[in-house]
Parts: C-alpha cells; structure tokens; sequence
C-alpha cells in the first residue's frame, strides 16, 4: 500500500527534492517505501525491472550524493550494508529468479532484488546503533566516486567481495534469531550448504559482548567451486539476524565473491 | 474560482460530508462544480482540461520543466491547423519543441510497434484508422492541447531485434521528466481499448428554488487514491517513475479525470485537493 509520506514523494514535479530535505533517517524510510511498493509491481518483461526505475534510481543516488545501483546506495557510511539488508516480503512464499532475455546488456547479481521477482522488505533496523562490518564486506564501486549510477554498466557481472563464515543454527530458534532465505528449503530437506556474511551488529549494550550481540547477516552458497581470484563463486540465498555465539567468529573464515 | 466562470457550474453538495440538511444553505461553503460530467473528449472536457494546464502554467513556476530539457530521440508529429499527416519525427541536435507523453499498459498483443522493418514507413506517415483506440486517444487530445508533438513508447523507441529499446530504456527519466505534460490511460486496459471511455453515471438530486439558482446533491466520487494511486495503471513496473518523474499529469481513470502537478490534485468535479 503506498504512503501518503511516499506519495507525496511520488507526486513532487521536482522529484526527489522533497525527499532530500528530510532527515537521513528520511531518507532511508524513503527508498525502503520505495522498494518495497515497485518490488510489488507488475511487468510484462520481468527482464524489465532493473531498468524500469533506473531513472528514479539516479536522481536519489544523485540527490544523496553517493553512489549505487541494482537497488543499493553506498555511501561509504554503511548506507550499502543496509540496503543490503532486504528480505523477501513476508507475502511472498518463495522468490523466483528472473531470467534474462539473450540481448540483456545487464546482469543482475543475486545480492540484489532486482535479480528476483515479488515483493521485499527490509530487515527491521534501528536508524543509528548499528556497527557496520568494515572489513569482511566491501562495496563493488570504487570509494570516493559520487553520485555514480552503476546499474546501466556492461563490464559484466558486479561483485561484493565478502569473508563467508560457517554457522550453526540447526534447532536454535527465538526472537533474536531468524533466517530468511530468498527461496525456502524444500521440505525433504536438500539443504545445499550455506555460510554467512556478517553485515553489521547491534551496538553493544550494558553487559553484553560478542557472543549475545545480534548479528545481520547475508546468507550464501557456493552453487559451484568456481574460484576467482582465489575467492570462492557464491549467491546469496538469503537474510537474517542471528546471535553471535552461533557463529564462528573464531576461525578465518573463507573469501568468497558474492555475484 | 475565477478561471471557472466560463463554465456551466452549479453549486453542489456531496453527500459524505457530514453535514446536517437542516443547515441553511448561505451557511455552508458550498462546492461549486458540474453535477454531471461532460462526456470524455468533448468540448467542455477538453476545456477543462486546457484550465488546468493555463493555471499551471501561469501559476506553478516549480512545475516548469527546465529550458534546457534534453528532447528524447524521436517524438510523433501528430500534425497541426495546415496538415494532419501523423508521423514520426526524429529531433535535431537545435530543437526545442514541447512535447506531450503518455503512460499507458500495453495490454495483451497485438502491439501496436515501430520495428526496424517499419521505421521507414513510420517516418512518412501513420495512418490514424490503423493506430490502436489508446493511441488514437493519446493523438486527439494531443491537438485539442493544442500541440503538436507527442511521445509513446511502442512508436518513439525501435522495439524487437536490432531495436533500440536497451539505450532508450535508460533515457526515460529524461522523457517524462521534460514532458510538457504526461497523459496517463488509467482507465485503458490496454493498447486497444482507450481511454476516452463512458465514465460511471454520477447520482445527483437537483433542488429547485425559486427565485434563486438551483443547487445539486450529489454522489462523492473526487478520490484520487483509490481511482488513481490504486488503479490498475499503477500497479505496473514502468508506471511508478512515469508518475514520479512526470511534472503535471492528467488522469484518465472511469470515474473523472484528476490533474496532478507541484500544487496539488484537482478533479473534473471542479474540486481541489490540497497536498
């Protein structure tokens, strides 16, 4: 359902000037509303959905002086970790990749719902209190360019180089822990085996330390041993939030590029 | 309400107001607007239409597209009072024309397309009988606008194998954003079916009085979310930037036409919405 906060966004003849004078946090609710309305659209060419609001894309990259594309903003701030942070909408039983027609000049990675169809949401963030993962995940686009759209590049496949960490979540569930994954599991249990990314952590609180701190991760899998540049070929396969005791921070985990 | 006086207008009241019929009338601000809507594409339609475009103009400056707005590609001569020859134009590097462009669902096939193999023909001339009702709606209002150039999609962008719809896709922020104005078919369902329909019958009680002019009640129908923001025109991809980045639109939904620009909704009704 669109909000009439996004409507009058939407409605601005000078579009996104309105947006730009609210606050960072704003701007954030913004973009999410954004997203999560057009992820909802229908197209007649699903092939279509990168490039059908490639012009609002590049006025909001442009008006919050980043850069970005395929759906994310970086801003060298950890505005990219949290658009990366999108889940499948909780309408939606499962989300289909989209297959591109044989001319498409663009190739869509997995860490971005525009590879997918239906409709996403976000992960539910606190605005401020979030301590973005610096060094295990790192942006696709060279730091300090501004106001760069990239989702119109046709240097071949756009890749966030990442260190993918084994888990183990079997039979731990609760309020501070959920895995969403962009296509459920089928039920007879053909798991493949998937690591996670570490995004960001919930700012410690009072008495708390690595092992009960809320973690945001990306969920992936190797869906062959292509190896590229001595990292490991991944997709992601999903999201979520897990504690960080189940985690194995204590090993150095793999690098692998997320495409 | 000045730049209404030329038109037939009654004062209203809309039921869903609230208001006690025991009020006397000189007590009330009461609408002023049309009971009845005038047929689509009519005289008076149009008229009103050409208001809301002169108020903006003469009004808005924030909903002025720039000067210096880059042209798309190619753009539809849709002809003017010494020709009404249709054909496709491509812009020259010094033009500086204004141009009308419209969002519409394509709607199942046939599609009505310039190809590679048609181009050619496209440039000498388009018969008006072979383009699908939505266009030859789309082309209509465009002259009773009073312009002459006017920007589809299907026609400007060279669609199919060797077309050239992936270097035009990425200029369509351009497009809708200098358009003079966007014309949005939300009561089309497609390219075949227009959007110049028969709208609703709207239910109106008339009160005569005698000695004085007579007042109108009638059924509410001025609801921009549900005909517009909830149609079914923008529940598709394309539609959502089309909007977003147009700077005056008028709405074609089966209910009335509503304008949107930078200083709020208006609806065929005659009635005002606020932002």
């Amino acid at each position: 359902m669109i909000t009439s906060k996004l409507a009058s966004f939407v409605g601005d003849p000078n579009f996104p000037e309105v947006a730009i004078k609210s606050s960072r946090g704003g701007k954030i609710r913004l973009y999410q509303d954004l997203y999560i309305q057009y992820s909802r659209l229908k197209f007649t060419r699903y092939s279509d959905r990168p490039i059908a609001i490639a012009g609002l894309e590049k006025r909001l990259i442009h008006a919050f002086d980043t850069r970005g594309g395929f759906g994310v903003f970086d801003d060298g701030r950890g505005l990219l970790h949290r658009s990366l942070l999108w889940r499948r909408g909780s309408d939606e039983a499962t989300l289909d990749k989209i297959i591109s027609p044989a001319d498409s000049q663009i190739m869509v990675p997995t860490w971005s719902w525009m590879a997918f169809k239906g409709g996403i949401d976000y992960l539910e963030l606190p605005f401020d209190g979030v301590d973005w993962e610096e060094q295990e995940i790192r942006s696709p686009w060279t730091p300090g360019s501004r106001g760069v759209w990239h989702t119109g590049d046709q240097a071949g496949v756009v890749e966030l180089s990442a260190v993918a960490r084994d888990f183990d979540f079997t039979g731990k569930t609760g309020p501070e822990s959920k895995l969403i994954y962009d296509r459920p599991p089928r039920s007879d249990g053909s798991i493949q085996p998937v690591k996670c990314v570490v995004v960001g952590r919930l700012g410690k609180g009072a008495g708390q330390n690595e092992q009960n701190r809320m973690y945001y991760v990306l969920l992936v899998t190797t869906k062959t041993s292509q190896v590229t540049r001595g990292a490991l070929v991944c997709e992601r396969v999903g999201v979520g939030h897990v504690l960080g005791q189940w985690i194995r921070l204590d090993q150095p985990g793999t690098l692998v590029k997320i495409r | 309400m000045e730049i209404w006086n030329s038109f037939p207008c009654a004062r209203l009241l809309t039921l869903g107001d609230g208001i006690d019929p025991r009020t006397p009338l000189s007590m009330l601000s009461v609408q002023v607007g049309l009971p009845q809507l005038p047929a689509a594409g009519s005289d008076l339609h149009l008229k009103i239409l050409r208001q809301w475009l002169k108020h903006c103009d003469e009004n808005h400056p924030g909903c002025h597209r720039p000067e210096t707005a880059p042209l798309p590609t190619r753009l539809i001569d849709v002809g003017d009072s010494a020709s009404a020859i249709i054909r496709l134009y491509e812009t020259q590097k010094d033009d500086s024309m204004k141009y009308i462009a419209l969002s519409h669902p394509w709607g199942v096939p046939p599609h009505f397309c310039t190809f590679t193999s048609n181009i050619e023909e496209h440039k000498q001339s388009i018969d008006f009988a072979k383009l699908p009702i939505t266009f030859q709606n789309a082309v209509s209002v465009t002259r009773e606008l009073g312009h002459q150039y006017l920007w589809i999609d299907s026609i400007c962008i060279i669609q199919g194998p060797n077309g050239d719809f992936n270097k035009e896709a990425k200029r369509m922020e351009d497009v809708f954003s200098s358009a003079y104005c966007v014309l949005a078919a939300s009561s089309a369902n497609g390219q075949s079916d227009g959007f110049l329909k028969r709208r609703y019958e709207r239910e109106y009680l008339t009160f005569n009085r005698e000695g004085l002019p007579p007042f109108h009640i009638c059924s509410f129908i001025d609801d921009f979310a549900q005909h517009v923001l909830e149609g079914s025109l923008n529940r598709r991809g394309w539609v959502l930037q089309e909007r977003a980045l147009a700077r005056r639109t008028i709405y074609f939904t089966n209910m009335q036409t509503y304008w949107e620009c930078g200083g709020g909704v208006r609806c065929e009704t005659l009635t005002k919405m606020h932002k």
